[in-house]
Order: C-alpha cells, then structure tokens, then sequence
C-alpha cells in the first residue's frame, strides 16, 4: 500500500512542512544541486528516519529544517512560521527553543563539564542559573549519566558524549529534535542504547524525533521513513508496512 | 491542517554583561593553557613596548639631572666664564641666540654692552634666526645640502644665498625637496638675508663694546686682586675681599647676586685647597714618603681619592686638616663621578636653538617598530584562539546564542586577557627597564626617576595593550559572529 499523506495527516498538527525546498552551492562556476525540491510535512508526535545514500541531502536538508542554513528557492515553515522571515536574532530564538540539535560528532564544549554543556542552551534562553542547573541534572538523569554531571567530554565514552547531547539539545524542551546520524560514530550496541533513548524520549515524552540514519536497526522504532535519492523525496513509506522488506534487508545487512 | 497553532517568535534574549562576563571568565579559566599562551604575547609585547618608552624617559630625565648637576658643579667656571670672556662674533652669536627666552640675560647683556634692552631683544632674535638657520644647514644631509648650497658652509652659506640668482634656484630646489621643512617660513629666511649687513654690523659693535667694558672691569679688579688669577684669589680671599669683588663686578653692569658669589667662592676655596694637596702630593718628599710607608707610587688622582683613608692620613700628618682632605676627596669624587656619568648617557642636544625632543629619530622608531609588533603579536593571538574555535562558536550558534552575544564574548574576554596581560607586562616592563638602567647608570637614575611621566607611560601600555586586545579581537569576532553556523561548523 503506497504512503498516503491525506489520510496520514488526517487530526495530526504539522510541526515542519517544506515547501519545493532547493539547495544549490555554487563553487566557481560549478553547481552543485544537493537538494532539488523537496516537499515534506512532519506531524508533532511523530518519529521519522531519513534515510537515503551518502551525499543525496540528508545534512542538507537537516541544516535548513534546523534553521541553520536557508535554502536557495522554496520555504520551511517550523510551527507555521515561515523561516525566510526571520531575522538574526529570532532565527537565534528559533535555534534555541524550537529545536534541538544532535550531530554526529556531538560537538560538546570540551572545555565545559557535562552539567555545563546541558545548561548551555538554558543560559542562552536567559534561565536562572539555579533553575537552568535543577534542570539539567533532571536531564541527565534521564539519559542516565547523573552521576558523571561533573565530567568533562575528555573523560566519557562516546556513546555517553552522545547522551550528553541529547539532554543537551533537550534543554529548553523543543518541538523538534533534529539528529544527524546521532549513531554513525558509535558502535552497534552504544548505537542500540541510543536508539532505545529515543524511542523512549518519543514514546514517553511526546518528542517530535527527525533522524537521518544509515542504522537500518533505526527502522524498527521508527514511525514513518523518508527516503531521499539525489536531492529529492523518493518515496516515504510506513514503519507498518515496512516489516516485510526490513526483514530482508536486515537478512541483507547482517 | 486547521488546528494550527501560531506560535510567537520572539527575539532572543540578550544577556546581561554581568552573565556574559561570568561565562567567559569561566571559559578562561577552563581553557587557562590556551588562554595564558593568548596572555603570554600580550605581555611580552606590553612589556617590550613599556622597556623602550620607559627607559627613554629615564634616561632623559636622568641626562638632564646629571647635565644639571654637572652645570651647578661647574658653576664658578662657568661664571667667571661669562664675566670675562671674549667672544667671537660667531659664538657671542650662538650666546645671544640661547639668551632669547630669558629676558633677565638680555637686559644684563644690554647693560654690560651699553646698549638698550630692545635693540638687545632685537639682536638676540636675529641671532636666534641665524642659528635655527646654521644648524638647519648643518644637520641637513650631504646630499641635499649639495643641491641646497653647494659646498658652503657656517656663515658663507648666508653669503652665497644673498646672490639672487643663487637665492632663485634655491627657493626652486627647496619646493621640489618635499621632505625638507624649513624651521621657519621661508620669508623669516629672506628678511633675515636682507638685513643680513646691518645684523652683522650691530653685532660687531655690541661686540666690541662688551669687550671694552670686560677689559675696563679686568683693569678696576687688577686694583684689588694685582696679578693675581681671579680664581685663585677668590678662592683664598677673605669675605670682605670677596664682597668688594663683587661690588665692582656689578658696577659693570653684570647680575651676580651675593647667593651665587658664595656658592662660587665656596667651589673656588676648594679648588684652591686642591691644587695646593695637589702640588704637595706630587713634591719628591712626598712620593718618597708613599714609598716607604704605602709600598705603592700611585698616581695623582688614585693619591687625592685616597685623601681619607687613615693610613694616609698620618701621612699627611699636620699639613692639612681632616675637613680639608675630605672636602677635597669629596669634590674630586662627585665630579669624577658626574664626567663618567655624562659620558654614558645619551648627549642632551643643547644647542641653544632645537629644543630637545622627548625622544630622538632612532628612538621613535624603535617605538614605532614595538607598537606594530605588538599589534601584530596580539592581533595574531587573538585570530588564533578565535579561529581553532570556529566550531565552538558554531555549536553555540546551533544552541541559541545570538550574534552579539558571540561578539560581546570575545571582545570581553580580549578586555580581560589585555587588564591582565597589560598589567603583568607593563610591571615585568618596568622592572627591566629600571634595573638595565640602573645596571648601566647606578644611583643616578633613582635619583631623577621621572615619577609622573613614568605614572602615565604604565597607565598609557595598560590602556594601549587593553585596546590593542580588544582591536585586534573585533575583526575575527565580527566574522566568526556572522558566519552562518553550518560554514563555521566546515571549517577544520
Ligand atoms: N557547503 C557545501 N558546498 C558545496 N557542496 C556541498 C556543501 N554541503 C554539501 N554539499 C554537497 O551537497 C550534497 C549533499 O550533501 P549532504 O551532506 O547533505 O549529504 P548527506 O546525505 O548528509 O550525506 P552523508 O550521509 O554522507 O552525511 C553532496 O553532494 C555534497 O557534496
Ligand atoms: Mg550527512
């Protein structure tokens, strides 16, 4: 049975919806049309994977949906609100409490403690210090790491760098969380906790997860899968629908 | 898609100096090795820059002192100097020319020279004008000295520039030299040629009539003194003699206020008691007597500084009493000291006509060259710990922070890294700079350490190495602060 969006969206609030999205770099006099124009919408509630071989736009994408980049034609709107419109400062805004980021290399402050990176977001938002620190520990001790508060990155594994994060970019309570193939430096079993850590941050508190993956373990938890080839949309499909074809492929893969 | 919900976007927050200021305080002591590396140019460039000024001011300061000192010293010299010496026209000009500031001098000078104190006003501005001139054409460079003047030089140049024809091609030649600034306007220069016989003329009879009184006031002392030296007399005349020395030398028209005749007289009694030990340590008997009892034939001048010691002492038994000796042995000392002195310390350019600059061309330059150093120096370090943390900033971008507030960061952190760095480095600064000269000068530059300049020469580096921090941090910040995150989160 082939995606149909009308009858998916039917009673669910949009978070993201872009608009024929195209991103084009120009170097010299090369182009380079890394994305051609994609269409999609993101339901609050929801956990999506994007999935698509190296290089067809899936960072690409990310960047412009996380508001980090803007894209050469077409619009991304993050809770109706068009992004084109937004100067520096609400863009900042938008950056700090609409969405959160986590990469594949982490990107955590070396320099800072694990209490310190997770509250970063907070002080950016102008928390009090006192509420911003109560809050991060609840954080962390959600991803399991409260008693390594006081650790810098240096002295962590990279899968609890990667915990750290995630309560990070969950710092002001955002409605989108963005994650760059949050596993691809992880081995299979950290990989599998991660997993586990979003699927219960869906599940159980409600957040709006879009993960690009090449983990096709990923899939199982997942609600809805987005492929992307060559800068477009190639086709979304079903996690339901997927049990048949994720067999084989896991048979594929393993 | 009905039950949108419009959510508010609003501009971020922009935090307080206060938390922007404990955010980076706490960044730098997290990252203190980085940090202190930033730090170390800073002060090692504020600490070169306050070396060079600090110690140019000392120096100065402490070359005027001695050169001071070393004029008081010489005073009784150079005041009987002054009453009876006979200039040249050339050196009565430079003398009137150092005179023009001084209108006390002038009007003694018209006095001595039976002539009124405008017309000595007068000649002393002319003079003043021919030595800016002498001394223009003098300190020119060979070159276009050749091309101003040809091979002339002193007073013949002044000769050679009356010629119109000569005077034309030199007003040609001077405006294609765009380097070459005239000390005065050019016309000051053609006035002073046009006048130039009738300047020399007066000057020749003021000349010749200062040296009529001198020789009338040598034949009134002679009365008083006969054949006497003026400075030997002096220095063994009794009080009343003195006194009376003075009345006739006044009567001439000379200044010499009693203050200074005793400061003179003074000096002269223990020049005279000087040359009498002297003369008696250089007798046969006396060096015998070294022999014998020292086992040592030292020279004169090891003989009189050893005036004190015991053992010479009961050498010199009777012939001279101990305040003698000591006075003697102290005067030779000081002055000895003082002509060691000013022949290490740079030469105060005293000419009577430049004033002496704070600093000299070599100087200046050497500034010049430690404050781009240390622009450079500080302006690298900074773009240094900007650049390697593009992808911090980026990272922090991501999570909220605003542009200025990435740009508050750095240039706060720039403040502090230059209160620091400036303060260590203007103290260190300090400290080598009062020991080099104090290695290479001694007591003396603690004697005329010039204490506000130097007050405002360690406020001055501070300030400049917390504004050449900051300056330096604007531009990198500026770029890392605007760069969309993604490009900043690229670069390696
Ligand atoms: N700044 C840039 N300048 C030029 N080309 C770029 C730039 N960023 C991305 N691209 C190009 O855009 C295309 C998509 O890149 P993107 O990083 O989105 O791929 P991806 O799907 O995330 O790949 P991967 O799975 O390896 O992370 C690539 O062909 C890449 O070369
Ligand atoms: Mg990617």
């Amino acid at each position: 049975m082939p995606f149909d969006a009308k009858t998916y969206a039917t009673d669910k609030e949009v978070v993201v919806r872009a608009v024929g999205v195209q991103k084009h770099f120009t170097r010299g006099t090369e182009t380079v049309k890394a994305l051609r124009g994609i269409d999609l919408c993101i339901y609050r509630g929801e956990y999506v994977c994007v999935m698509g071989p190296s290089g067809s736009g899936k960072s690409t994408f990310f960047n412009m949906v996380g508001g980090l980049d803007s894209p050469t034609s077409g619009r991304v709107f993050m809770d109706a609100v068009d992004m084109a419109q937004l100067n520096a400062n609400e863009l900042a805004f938008l950056r700090c409490r609409k969405v959160g980021y986590v990469f594949q290399s982490y990107n955590l402050n070396s320099v800072m403690t694990a209490l310190d990176n997770v509250t970063l977001p907070m002080v950016f938002a102008g928390k009090h210090s006192d509420d911003a620190r109560e809050r991060g520990m609840q954080l962390l001790e959600r991803v399991g790491l409260g008693e390594r508060w006081n650790h810098r990155p240096k002295e962590m594994s990279g899968g609890q760098q990667q915990r750290v994060a995630i309560a990070r970019s969950l710092a002001n309570a955002p409605s989108l969380l963005l994650c760059d193939e949050p596993t691809a430096n992880l081995d299979i079993k950290t990989g599998k906790e991660i997993h586990h850590l979003l699927d219960t941050l869906n599940k159980e508190d409600g957040v709006t997860i879009i993960c690009a993956t090449h983990d096709y373990n990923m899939l199982a938890v997942c609600d809805r899968i987005v492929w992307i080839a060559d800068g477009n949309v190639d086709r979304i499909e079903l996690s339901e629908d997927l049990e048949i074809t994720k067999a084989s492929l896991g048979e594929e893969h393993e | 898609m009905s039950n949108q919900k419009n959510i508010d976007v609003r501009d971020q927050v922009t935090l307080s100096f206060e938390k922007s200021f404990r955010f980076c305080r706490k960044g730098i002591s997290y990252r203190l090795f980085r940090s202190s590396l930033t730090l170390a140019v800073v002060v090692v460039a504020v600490a070169f820059f306050t070396v060079l000024v600090s110690e140019s001011l000392m120096l100065r300061s402490t070359s005027v002192g001695v050169h001071d000192e070393m004029g008081r010293a010489r005073e009784a010299d150079t005041t009987l100097m002054h009453l009876f010496h006979r200039y040249s026209s050339r050196d009565l000009s430079a003398k009137l020319a150092g005179l023009k500031d001084d209108p006390a001098a002038v009007a003694e000078f018209a006095q001595v020279a039976g002539v009124s104190v405008e017309m000595a006003t007068d000649l002393a501005t002319q003079c003043y004008v021919e030595q800016l001139f002498l001394h223009f054409f003098r300190t020119l460079s060979p070159g276009k000295r050749v091309v101003l003047v040809k091979k002339h030089t002193g007073r013949a140049t002044f000769e050679f520039l009356s010629g119109t024809s000569e005077w034309d091609a030199f007003v040609v030649d001077l405006a294609k030299m765009r380097s070459v600034r005239l000390p005065t306007p050019l016309e000051t220069l053609r006035t002073f040629l046009d006048n130039r016989e009738v300047f020399l003329a007066s000057l020749q009879t003021v000349r010749e009539a200062r040296d009529q009184t001198v020789t009338a006031l040598e034949v009134k002392l002679d009365g008083l003194t006969g054949d006497a030296d003026a400075a030997a007399w002096l220095g063994q005349a009794s009080d009343a003699d003195v006194a009376q020395w003075r009345t006739i030398v006044t009567a001439s028209g000379f200044d010499l206020d009693p203050d200074a005749m005793r400061r003179i007289q003074e000096v002269l009694r223990v020049t005279a008691l000087e040359n009498r030990i002297s003369k008696w340590l250089q007798s046969p008997q006396n060096r015998e007597a070294w022999k014998v009892k020292l086992q040592t034939t030292p020279g004169l001048e090891t003989k009189l500084l050893m005036l004190k010691d015991q053992k010479v002492a009961a050498l010199v038994g009777d012939t001279f009493s101990a305040e003698e000796r000591a006075a003697v042995a102290d005067r030779f000392l000081r002055v000895k000291h003082l002509r060691e002195l000013v022949g290490k310390l740079p030469r105060v350019e005293d000419t009577g006509v430049a004033p002496s600059r704070f600093m000299d061309g070599r100087q200046m330059f050497l500034v010049i060259i430690s404050f781009l150093v240390c622009m450079v120096g500080i302006t690298n370090a900074m773009l240094m710990s900007i650049t390697e943390r593009f992808r911090e900033i980026a990272t922090m971008k991501c999570l909220g922070a605003t542009d200025g507030f990435i740009l508050k960061q750095f240039l706060i952190e720039a403040a502090i890294q230059g209160v620091i760095g400036g303060t260590a480095g203007m103290l260190i600064g300090m400290i080598i700079s009062v020991v080099k000269s104090w290695i290479l000068l001694g007591g003396a530059v603690l004697a005329h350490l010039p204490g506000l300049q130097m007050l405002i020469c360690a406020v001055a580096t501070v300030v400049i190495g917390i504004l050449l921090a900051m300056l330096a941090s604007i531009y990198p910040a500026r770029a890392a602060a605007r760069m969309a995150p993604m490009d900043a989160m690229r670069v390696e």
